[in-house]
């Protein structure tokens, strides 16, 4: 058994795999029914105030699923990444890995490399069925535009599993790892509120399919590039110190 | 004769392979934890293909130096040499933990992957057989006992066939059979594979390990053959068993000028103690026949490890209670 089977059988068996995919099919098919079923669920009149919601439209739909997928779908992520990067926090079975492994990054990229592939299918799985159900109840948006979106967000989730494979080789619990990634997540998402900086932060691909829908920003290339550069630079960092980590620190 | 090869740059212990007739050697190895010492200028040596035996109190050190050993710490200061390569060495740890959805061949299996060895079906299953989970090989070892997981643990480390094979306390979770058969497996090793065993269990130790170190207080007290650590603590005592009733023989013994005392520690079984054995070897067997005793069992009572561990660190522990 090879580390990376080792890893496919550690999202199958722990059902994590079931998590990442289930939570982006359920707002992939979800998201449009909500948003196509929205006007005739709010519409009418209450205490002589009327409310007009108009027709839904196909973009709305898949802005509706890129929004939750980039809340709800990067929380699920982030805590799968973390129960299966935590290398560190049981001891005894670190040392069963540590004792074995000597090259430093195959006691880390491979559990990462599984977690952010599901997620990425999880993504792509959920973007489908999130076009296919618009399609169905709204209307025709062309695939090409979606496509493109979905991977600005699936660089996105790739850079948000490295984050938590760096914090994995900083702290040690599960719960720590898990809650420093989705502090730092956060304080990225603030930064994206500084408009010199906006541009630039790797929050800005979490909006990727609202963003090449129509009426969106385009591409924004500079936040590609930074997220890419960073996402190298994190994972070396967090190979080195995978590596170089005692019982000690 | 041992070369000084410091740590390397990064303090990781120096697995270059170098000529010992010691495959496990550790120069002036201390370790500390914050204000805490818990190693001080330990010299281990352990002779190739040697069943070295680790004993001391809980809170010794032992499973520091094994760690150390295995690359898992580093030591604060100090030496350490190992005459092997990296994945070389087995370790186990006192708390053995796999994944628990993985089945015990699969452990076996991935144990031999990362350690980068091919594997074959009956390899794996032939281990298996060897530590007794034969029989539990395709169950998953979340339902385990501690037992068990404990010989999982073992064949894990064994099934590489490691040259220099680290243990800490490996008999600690198992029942009388198991222990006894991980005994028989260790002891198959002698000669092979250089064995560091720490435990607690001491008659275990006694029964399996040829060299001997015992650690207290991160210090190294004692290191050598088992029988010299039994020889030096010198003991007056003999054992004398006979038929009941023994007051014939006890208030004789009791007279004798060469028995310093005597006592029967239950009914026929007198327990003397004489500083000089040649007196004892002379008059005993007639003393004896003089009472008319009916002679069931005559010896020198030979310390146990236990004594003999008892009396090496009795002076420690006493100056710590002072």
């Amino acid at each position: 058994m090879t580390v990376w089977r080792l890893e496919i059988a550690r999202l199958w068996r722990t059902r994590r795999l079931v998590a990442l995919l289930g939570v982006f099919l359920v707002l992939g098919f979800g998201e449009p029914v909500l948003t196509y079923y929205l006007p005739q669920l709010v519409n009418g009149e209450t205490n002589g105030i009327k409310i007009v919601i108009p027709p839904a439209t196909p973009a709305q739909a898949l802005k509706g699923f890129s929004q939750n997928a980039a809340q709800l779908g990067i929380l699920v992520v982030v805590i799968v990444a973390a129960a299966s990067v935590a290398l560190d926090a049981r001891p005894a079975l670190a040392s069963f890995y540590r004792t074995r492994i000597r090259c430093p990054s195959l006691l880390i990229l491979p559990r990462a490399t599984a977690v952010a592939v599901a997620s990425v299918v999880g993504l792509v799985l959920g973007s489908a069925a999130a076009w296919y159900e618009t399609r169905v109840l709204i209307g025709y948006l062309s695939p090409a535009r979606l496509a493109a979106g979905c991977g600005l967000e699936a660089l996105w989730l790739v850079f948000s599993v490295v984050v938590v494979t760096t914090w994995a080789t900083l702290v040690r619990s599960v719960l720590a790892v898990a809650g420093w990634s989705l502090a730092t997540l956060l304080v990225l998402a603030l930064l994206d509120s500084i408009t010199a900086v906006a541009p630039w932060a790797p929050t800005a691909l979490a909006s990727g399919i609202q963003d090449l829908l129509p009426g969106g920003g385009g591409v924004p290339w500079r936040a590609v590039a930074v997220t890419a550069a960073a996402t190298a630079l994190l994972l070396a960092v967090a190979t080195r110190l995978a590596g170089s980590r005692r019982s000690d620190r | 004769m041992l070369g000084g090869v410091p740590l390397g740059g990064d303090g990781v212990p120096d697995h270059r392979e170098i000529a010992l007739t010691a495959s496990v050697v550790t120069v002036g190895l201390s370790k500390a934890y914050g204000s805490a010492q818990a190693l001080t200028g330990v010299n281990l040596e352990v002779p190739t293909g040697a069943l070295y035996g680790l004993i001391g109190p809980n809170g010794a050190g032992k499973t520091t130096l094994l760690e150390i050993l295995a690359g898992l710490r580093l030591p604060t200061s100090g030496d350490v040499h190992l005459a092997a390569q990296g994945t070389a060495i087995g370790y186990c740890s006192d708390v053995a933990e796999f994944e628990p959805w993985l089945t015990a061949t699969e452990v076996i299996d991935l144990s031999l992957s990362l350690l980068g060895q091919g594997s074959t079906r009956e390899a794996v299953a032939t281990m298996l057989d060897l530590v007794g989970l034969g029989k539990s090989a395709h169950r998953r070892v979340g339902g385990f006992s501690r037992g068990m997981t404990t010989r999982l643990n073992l064949g894990a480390a064994l099934v590489a066939r490691p040259q220099i094979l680290l243990l800490d306390e490996p008999v600690a979770s198992l029942d009388p059979l198991g222990r006894a058969d991980i005994l028989d497996l260790l002891r198959a090793l002698a000669g092979q594979t250089t064995v560091v065993v720490s435990s607690h269990d001491l008659s275990g130790v006694e029964e399996l390990c040829t060299v001997l170190g015992v650690l207290v207080g991160g210090r190294l007290l004692f290191q050598g053959r088992t029988s010299d650590l039994l020889t030096s603590v010198s003991d007056d005592r003999w054992l004398v068993e006979v038929r009941p009733p023994a007051a014939t023989v006890l208030a004789m013994l009791s007279a004798a000028p060469w028995v310093s005392q005597v006592k029967e520690t239950a009914p026929g079984r007198i327990e003397l103690h004489a500083p000089a054995a040649d007196q004892v070897e002379s008059h005993l067997s007639r003393l004896l026949a003089d009472a008319g005793a009916r002679v069931v069992a005559l010896s020198p009572v030979r310390p146990s490890l236990d004594e003999a561990f008892l009396a090496l660190t009795a002076a420690p522990r006493d100056e710590g209670r002072s």
